[in-house]
Order: C-alpha cells, then sequence, then structure tokens
C-alpha cells in the first residue's frame, strides 16, 4: 500500500559530519555521525529509526528538522528540499513538522507558565490573537489528557509524564504534518509509558499525524511502528514492515539486536547466545562494512569493500554483503 | 446540545480561567513569602538591609542636626543624650553624618548594582550565546579584571574628577565583568538546555530565545551578584573616600568619615567606630541576604 | 600472604553453594527509612520486610519512588543518619542486624561483606586514577595482598569480568572506556571484597540493549561461579525475568507482591503486578491492539492515601480498599500479596488474559 503512494518526506544521501579533537593539541578527525542515509515517509505512518546509542539515529531526527545542519543530502517535503531553503521559508515550514524530546524536564523552560508555552509556536508564526491563543492552547491542555488549571502553573510542579503531555501540546499547537518523536517515552516510567504511548496514538488518528520514531526499545517500536529502519554506525543498515523485520531480520545487526531483547517470561532468554563484542570507536572506523568486527559471518570482502543498500522486495532493504541479489537503490 | 453547552461555556471558562490564574498567583506569593520568612538568613539579612535604607531614606527626619554645620564649642565630644554617636574634629554631629552618609552609600551601592546588573546581563548573554562575540567580551573582561579593583576605580575618578556620579561610573566598570561571566557561565548551561533546541524547532528567532527565554533563567547569578555588588561597592566606596579619591568633602559618606576619623583614633574613637560597624553590619546584611537568595530564588530547591 | 582472603575464597566456596537452596542471607524487618523534608517527614521506606536467601537473585521492582533504592542504601546505610533520614526495624546480616553496628563496623560490613554496583558507571569512578589501581586498591583494602598481588589479582579479576586484554586495560582511565566496560569493571570492584551480598541498583538501564544483555548473563554466571547473592534492583522487568529467581514488588514505599519470578509472569496477584506487565510493550509479540495502561499517576509520599496506596489506580477498589491498607498476606507457597481481593484477581488474570 505505501509503496504506490507519494511519500511525503524523502531524505536522499543524509550525511553529517562532525569534527572533533581528540585530546588537546591533537589535530581535529571527522566523525561520520550520519552516513548516506535514505529513507521516506509516508503520510499517517509511524516510521522507526532504532539502534543503539552513538548509532546516528537522533542526530537523523534532528538533520531532517534542520536543527542540524547537514553536511550533504537532500530531505524534501512535498517536493521541496529543505536543504536548500533560506531563513524565512524554513521558518514556514517548521509549523509542518514538529519535534516531541526525550528528556521531559529539560526540554520545558522552568520559568515559564505551561500555557504560555503551548502558545509560543502561535505567538512565532503569528497564528490568532492572545484570545484565540489561549483558548487554542486550552483545547490544547485537554486533549493531550491535562486540565485547563494546569495553564497558569510552572513546569516543576508536574511529573515527568504530565511533562511530557505539555510537550506533545506545544508541538501539536501549529497543526503539523509531522512530528520527529525522540526517545519520548524512554525517561518515563513503565505505567507512564504506556500512558504516552496510547496518547500519541490517538493524537496520530485524530490530527492524521505522520511520526518518524526514534527509540532503542524494540517493545515500544514493535508496538507503535510500521515500519521499522535499522541504523547502525551512522548508517542505514535494513528497512522493512514491522513484523517483516521481526520474522525475518535479514541484517547480522538486526538479528543480533533482536536477539538481545530481554526474555518476556523467565526461562525463556537463558539458552540465548550473547552478542558480541560492543561498537567501535567511529574514529577508527576500519574500511569496509562497520560491522565486521562483530558480524558472525564477516568475510574478506566485508573487511574492504562497503556494502550498498538492495531491495529484496517491494518493502525490504538491506545493506550487507550477504544478500547480493537484490536490486540496488539509487 | 453540548455544543451549546460547549459556545455558551467559553466566556465563563475564560472568566473562572482568570479567577484560577489570580488565586494561583495569591498562593504561589504565600509560598514565597513563607520560604522568605522562614529562610532565617535572607530574612535577618533583609531585614538589617531595609533598616540601613529606612536610615538613608529618612535621614532628614531623623538626624537632629545638619550635618555640615560646624560647632566648634563642641569638638571631639564623646556619645551622649544630645550627640548619640559624639561630635567630630569640627563638632558635627556624628550620627547626622553617619545617617547621611548613609545615603551616599545606599545610592552609591544600589546605582552600581543595577548598572552592573544590566550590563553585565546584556554582556555575558550575548557572549554565551554568540561564540564569536565571546572571544572578544571575554577578553576584554579579562583585561579589566587584571587591575587591582581598587586602583581601576582611583585611575578612572583621578582622571575624571571626585563626583558621586564618577565614582558610580567607575566601580561599575571595575564589577560588571564579575556579573558577565557569571551570567555567560549559566547562559552557556541553559543554551544547551533542549528547551532552547525545542524553541529552534518551532522556528523561534535569536532574539526571542536569548531575551525571552535565555534571559529569565539567567537572573538568578544577576540578583545574587547584584547584591554581593551592592555590598562591595559600599566597601569600595568608603574605601575610595578614605583614599580621597571618593566623595569629595564636606559632603559626608561612610568612608570620608572614617578618613576624618583616623587622626583622632585615640582621642576620638566614635568617630571611626560607629561609621565603622554600621559599614560593617550593612555589607554583613547584603551578603546574608544574597547567600539566602541564591537558595530561594534556585526553583529547584522549592520542593525539598 | 596465603591466609589473605581470596584464597579463602575458594573454601567457602562449595560451601556456599551446597547452602543455596536453604540458608538465609539476608533478613530485613518493617524497616522503615524517613526523610526529614521541608514539607513535612516522609516515609520512603514504610515497613518493608523481605529476606534473600544464599545464592539467591533478588529482584527488587518498581517505578521511581517506591523506595526500591532507598530500601538498599538503607541497607547499606548510606543516608546520613544524623540529618536527613532515620531508621527503623532490623537489616540483619546472617543474624546481624547492621542498623545496630557502630559506624567502623558498618564500613567494614560495606568494604567486605556487601558491595553495590550503581547505574551512573561514570560518577562511580574516580576519574584521575586509572581503572585498574581502583580495583587493586578494592583488593588491598580487603586486607592481605601486598601491592604487586593485589596487581595481580586485579587483572585476574579484569579478566572474570570478560574486559578483554585486561593488562593493558589495567592502565586506562574510567573516560577511555564504554559504559559497558565501565560497568565490567565496577563489577570487578565489588568482586574484589569478595561479598556475600552485591546490591545492585539499575545496572543496565544506561546501556544498551546488546551491552544490557552481556551485562546481565555476565551477572548470572559471576553469581554462579561465587556462590554470592545478588539484589536486582530494576524498573524493567525484562530483567526480572531474564536473571532472578525471586522477586520483590514495592509502590509507594510498601511491598505489595513477594513471590519467586516464574508465579511473578504466570499468576501475578496484585492489580498493581498486572498493570505493570500488561503495559510493557512487548517485543517477542505482534501488536495486539491498544496497550492497556495504569490510569494516573503515583501519589506523593507527602500525601500517602489513608487505605491501599493503590485503591486511587487500581480497577477492583472499593470502599473497604479505600479505609483500609491491607497487610501483606501469604496467597501461597512462598507467595505473599498486599490487596483485599487477591483471590478473585487471580482467577481472573487465569481466564481473562
Amino acid at each position: 500500500m505505501m509503496t504506490t503512494q507519494k511519500p511525503l518526506l524523502e531524505v536522499k544521501g543524509l550525511k553529517k559530519d562532525f569534527s572533533v579533537r581528540t585530546r588537546f593539541g591533537a589535530p581535529k578527525q571527522v566523525v561520520k555521525a550520519i552516513n548516506d542515509v535514505d529513507f521516506s515517509l509516508y503520510e499517517g505512518e509511524t516510521f522507526a529509526l532504532v539502534g543503539e546509542s552513538g548509532c546516528g539515529k537522533s542526530t537523523t531526527g534532528r538533520a531532517v528538522l534542520r536543527l542540524i545542519e547537514p553536511t550533504e543530502g537532500r530531505i524534501l517535503y512535498n517536493g521541496t528540499d529543505l536543504a536548500e531553503l533560506g531563513p524565512r521559508r524554513l521558518t514556514a515550514l517548521r509549523k509542518e513538522m514538529q519535534m516531541v524530546f526525550q528528556d521531559p524536564y529539560s526540554s520545558l523552560n522552568p520559568r515559564k507558565r505551561v500555557g504560555e508555552m503551548i502558545e509560543e509556536p502561535l505567538v512565532i508564526h503569528g497564528i490568532g490573537d492572545k484570545k484565540e491563543r489561549t483558548l487554542r492552547a486550552l483545547q490544547l491542555l485537554e486533549k493531550v489528557g491535562l486540565h485547563p488549571e494546569h495553564y497558569y502553573r510552572f513546569p516543576h510542579e508536574f511529573s515527568g509524564g504530565q511533562r511530557q503531555r505539555i510537550g506533545i501540546a506545544r508541538a501539536l499547537a501549529v497543526r503539523p504534518k509531522i512530528i520527529v518523536c525522540d526517545e519520548p517515552v524512554s525517561a518515563l516510567d513503565v505505567s507512564i509509558q504506556s500512558q504516552i504511548i496510547n496518547l500519541l496514538e490517538e493524537l496520530q488518528e485524530q490530527e492524521k499525524l505522520t511520526y518518524l520514531f526514534i527509540s532503542h526499545d524494540l517493545g515500544v517500536v514493535r508496538h507503535m511502528a510500521d515500519r521499522i529502519g535499522v541504523m547502525y554506525m551512522g548508517r542505514l543498515v535494513e528497512v522493512a514492515p514491522t513484523e517483516r523485520l521481526f520474522a525475518e531480520p535479514r541484517h547480522p545487526y538486526t538479528q543480533e539486536l533482536l536477539a538481545a531483547i530481554p526474555a518476556a517470561a523467565p526461562g525463556e532468554g537463558k539458552l540465548r547466545r550473547a552478542p558480541l563484542g560492543e561498537m567501535p570507536s567511529p574514529l577508527h572506523l576500519p574500511p569496509g562494512c562497520a560491522f565486521q568486527n562483530r558480524c558472525p559471518h564477516a568475510t574478506e570482502r566485508c573487511r574492504g569493500e562497503m556494502p550498498v543498500t538492495r531491495r529484496l522486495d517491494e518493502s525490504h532493504e538491506v545493506q550487507c554483503h550477504l544478500y547480493d541479489i537484490g536490486e540496488v537503490t539509487a | 446540545m453540548s455544543v451549546v453547552m460547549h459556545n455558551h461555556t467559553a466566556s465563563d471558562r475564560a472568566a473562572a480561567l482568570n479567577e484560577a490564574r489570580l488565586q494561583y498567583r495569591r498562593e504561589q506569593r504565600r509560598i514565597a513569602w513563607r520560604s522568605f520568612v522562614r529562610h532565617r538568613l535572607a530574612f535577618a539579612g533583609s531585614i538589617i538591609v531595609f533598616a540601613v535604607l529606612l536610615l538613608a531614606v529618612f535621614a532628614p527626619v531623623i538626624a537632629r542636626f545638619d550635618p555640615l554645620a560646624v560647632d566648634v564649642a563642641n569638638r571631639l565630644k564623646g556619645p551622649d543624650a544630645m550627640h548619640w554617636f559624639g561630635t567630630d574634629n569640627f563638632g558635627r554631629d556624628t550620627f547626622s553624618r553617619v545617617a547621611y552618609g548613609a545615603r551616599i552609600s545606599m545610592f552609591v551601592g544600589i546605582s552600581v548594582a543595577l548598572i552592573t546588573g544590566v550590563l553585565g546581563l546584556l554582556i555575558g548573554l550575548l557572549a554565551s550565546y554568540f561564540r564569536r562575540l565571546d572571544y572578544a567580551l571575554m577578553r576584554i573582561c579579562d583585561g579589566l579584571m587584571a587591575f587591582p579593583a581598587i586602583l581601576l576605580a582611583i585611575a578612572i575618578v583621578a582622571a575624571m574628577g571626585p563626583k558621586v556620579g564618577n565614582v558610580i561610573l567607575a566601580l561599575s566598570v571595575v564589577y560588571t565583568p564579575n556579573v558577565a561571566r557569571a551570567v555567560r557561565s549559566v547562559g552557556l548551561v541553559v543554551k544547551e538546555q533542549t528547551y532552547v533546541e525545542a524553541l529552534g524547532s518551532l522556528g523561534a528567532g535569536h532574539a526571542r530565545i536569548l531575551f525571552r527565554h535565555i534571559a529569565p533563567n539567567c537572573l538568578t547569578p544577576v540578583i545574587v551578584q547584584g547584591t554581593f555588588i551592592f555590598a562591595d561597592a559600599i566597601i569600595s566606596e568608603a574605601a575610595l573616600s578614605f583614599l580621597g579619591a571618593g566623595i569629595p568633602a564636606p559632603a559626608a559618606s561612610w568612608g570620608n568619615i572614617l578618613y576624618d576619623g583616623k587622626m583622632y583614633i585615640f582621642n576620638a574613637w566614635w568617630m571611626v567606630v560607629f561609621p565603622g560597624a554600621l559599614l560593617m553590619l550593612t555589607v554583613f546584611g547584603l551578603n546574608m541576604a544574597g547567600d539566602g537568595m541564591r537558595d530561594l530564588l534556585d526553583p529547584h530547591t522549592k520542593d525539598k | 600472604m596465603t591466609i589473605g582472603g581470596m584464597t579463602d575464597l575458594s573454601g567457602t566456596d562449595g560451601v556456599r553453594g551446597e547452602e543455596a537452596s536453604r540458608k538465609e542471607l539476608l533478613r530485613i524487618e518493617g524497616l522503615v527509612t524517613r526523610f526529614h523534608t521541608a514539607r513535612g517527614t516522609v516515609r520512603a521506606v514504610d515497613g518493608v520486610s523481605f529476606s534473600i536467601g544464599s545464592g539467591e537473585i533478588l529482584g527488587v521492582v518498581g517505578e521511581s519512588g517506591c523506595g526500591k533504592s532507598v530500601t538498599s542504601r538503607s541497607i547499606m546505610r548510606l543516608y546520613d543518619e544524623n540529618k536527613a533520614a532515620g531508621h527503623e526495624g532490623k537489616v540483619l546480616l546472617k543474624g546481624r542486624n547492621l542498623l545496630e553496628l557502630s559506624k567502623s563496623e558498618m564500613r567494614n560490613v560495606r568494604g567486605n561483606e556487601i558491595a553495590m554496583i550503581f547505574q551512573d558507571t561514570l560518577s562511580s569512578l574516580n576519574p584521575v586514577y586509572t581503572i585498574g589501581n581502583q580495583i587493586a586498591e578494592a583488593v588491598r583494602r580487603r586486607g592481605g595482598a601486598g601491592k604487586k598481588e593485589a596487581r595481580r589479582r586485579a587483572v585476574d579479576l579484569l579478566g572474570a569480568v570478560g574486559i578483554p586484554d585486561p593488562e593493558r586495560r589495567f592502565e586506562e582511565y574510567p573516560h577511555q572506556l564504554s559504559g559497558g566496560m565501565r560497568q565490567r569493571v565496577m563489577i570487578a570492584m565489588a568482586l574484589a571484597c569478595e561479598p556475600s551480598l552485591l546490591i545492585a541498583d539499575e545496572p543496565t538501564t544506561a546501556l544498551d540493549v546488546t551491552i544490557q544483555s552481556q551485562i546481565l548473563q555476565l551477572i548470572g554466571s559471576l553469581q554462579e561461579r561465587y556462590g554470592m547473592s545478588i539484589m536486582l534492583i530494576t524498573h524493567d522487568l525484562g530483567v526480572v525475568a531474564e536473571v532472578c529467581t525471586r522477586v520483590v514488588v514495592m509502590y509507594l514505599g510498601q511491598i505489595i507482591e513477594d513471590t519467586d519470578v516464574r508465579t511473578l509472569f504466570e499468576r501475578p496477584l496484585h492489580p498493581y503486578t498486572h498493570g505493570l506487565l500488561r503495559s510493557m510493550p512487548k517485543a517477542d509479540r505482534a501488536r495486539e491492539g491498544k496497550l492497556e495502561s495504569i490510569p494516573g499517576v503515583v501519589p506523593s509520599l507527602h500525601a500517602v492515601p489513608r487505605g491501599c496506596r493503590f485503591a486511587g489506580r487500581c480497577e477492583y477498589a472499593d470502599s473497604k480498599c479505600l479505609e483500609e491498607m491491607p497487610s501483606l498476606t501469604a496467597a501461597g507457597e512462598g507467595h505473599q500479596v498486599r490487596c483485599w481481593h487477591y483471590d478473585r484477581i487471580g482467577r481472573e488474570w487465569g481466564n481473562g488474559a
């Protein structure tokens, strides 16, 4: 179904380099935080980026919103290249794409009242007059499950879950099409997590939202996402519809990641093979595939040549020399 | 029906909300006042400072003598019912001079605290937010801080003439870098908070982010530093006047009262002890208030 | 040198293993931990009783503010007892009440009998010393080892916790290691004092899934090898399922359910435990409609409900629950629950879900 649709957002050849100084006086080195990432977002879907810390999933989310300037690549929103927009047109387009952040504590200004914070985006974009904005804020508070009385409160009076609701209300204020959710529940307690997940799902339905959902939690991702992209060391190594990915993971890294999921019931995890090794330093990447040092199937070819992304079928793409058959994507 | 209800309640809700807001504000104010009163340090310090302010404001009412009126017959008289703090070498009433001196000292202190607060906040904010400005602004601050403060102030007053305005100017130049640095270090932390990034994602411009969002979070160091600078400025004014580079005679300031008194320290102790004690008490009160303020203004400690 | 601690270990090792099935190592009775705050005194831990058997891995589960970390810190007596906190009850380690020990005796217990590892590994290690030195230091504190011996032992420990190339890693500083490697170092330091009890406070929460699974396997294998007991504090039921043998579930300072791990997952009796199990998104099966969630939030410790502490969020709650606090009652062999309606709930869990 999705592939026949035109994508709402297309990311092509996205790259982001950071230069770092490893120690005082040493020459600067380049870390490729995102390396040649392509994916599309279709209207109304939830596309999840998963991977371990440092894999570049959050950087990708931020680069898509141009909160970080990408080094290279195109970000097409309805055909318009975001990466080339000047500041004024970019500001106008920001209404279409919003973000929900991980940390419910630092994402709200401690000196601002809840109402002011939710109205802020409306003020920035010059939407409505004072009274209309207040009414909109009140409406949003109810929509995310808070009370109108909360309008005049300060963030420190709220719990983590409630703060996350405030952050969601703020993102919704300008009626965006796409919301980038950067680990929106990982800082919350289990019982609160499910409340926020359900809220995000309800809002998606009501507001026809498209989510780019960034998470390291495979349980949350399996529940939320329609499609999943797996990232490793700045590269998107596998993309597939959710159930497809869990049923038939192709990339050895995906397989390892799925094997590491804690058991759902006692006894189930005991016989499992422990994953091998850790991520290499992004500063000293070997030539070839970045996963070679942990991969049980690595060959000579993996140590010399970087695999390209191949399309195994309509919806399943993988970047690995083991799958040499499919069509090479652009 | 529900639609009708909805329309009907729109203005009602606005009114109810406003009532809720006012009640909430009252409550917040009550809580703030209560925690202030309970914080013994802040409360005691503020009472001392407030008392000295009253003395300064009502000096003409409280003082029974003209601070400049010379009375040769009553030179260097010890404290008695008439002259509570005794008289000086010109027969002027020390209590009156100390009271009027409080006016100048407090005026200098408040002015310097306000000027350094505004300038320091501005410089610190700009330095923390714009990396290119940071280097230039901080090197200027380093340069100013490299001079011993009192020498720099003497140099400025010497160049421009000993007037109250120049003393304030000189001390403001000396203390602004302290505030700017404190603001900058807080600003650098605030800048990295997610809500600043969130503002970027909402499309907010630099001015909005810097002055509407970062600035309010940097006020704590300005207020805390401000009280300490208030205290420092009073001491420095006294020191300048004591060195003869401050408030020119015959106007009374705590510094030049001490200056006059130093020659008679062995036969007229009251000329030095009273203004000195008041100076010490004021600075002590300000520092206590400053320390207390630091605790009270931290939004994270409110709940604890 | 031969009388040193580490040589003793091999001797006691077997004994500990044999006793694992019956002997109680730690027994906590009616533990209360109070904190004095500006808004009044709160009881962060309120009458907690449980025990850890030799060789057992006990999971202590709950959400933030439930008192699980406070319980562990109270066992270790890490709070400033004059100012911040006050304790009641008993913490019996091999029959000795830790709450009655003098400060220096308690220091001895901390260095030798109970060790602790934390979630935040970077701030738990001293950044200015090499990791090897820090472990060797822990070995020497235990006593009986010279400098050289301590070093050799530290290298052994680094190897034992699965750090590759331990000789070289000995010389590295904490910031040079990844989070997973630092947690291994923390575990090595804990092992250096050959504890009979290891308290692990959210040891894998800050780590990635693949690393988490490595660390959990390490903890499991070390437990088998050294025969110590482990108290594992976590909010993650997946972690519990992975390694624990018994589980204690806490809510707002109280234990609400205490059972073996299999029963907890197969026949939980407290509605809060139900809620936790059902609200967790599962990675091992496809989505089954909307997640169930526990409504509302955990009440503040400043306003603890009068009756059952979970009543305000509980679908089974009736007037009795709001008025009277249920006590922890035996609901089966080694299964305790704090709920008025556990009978009915147990039946419904079996049928409904």
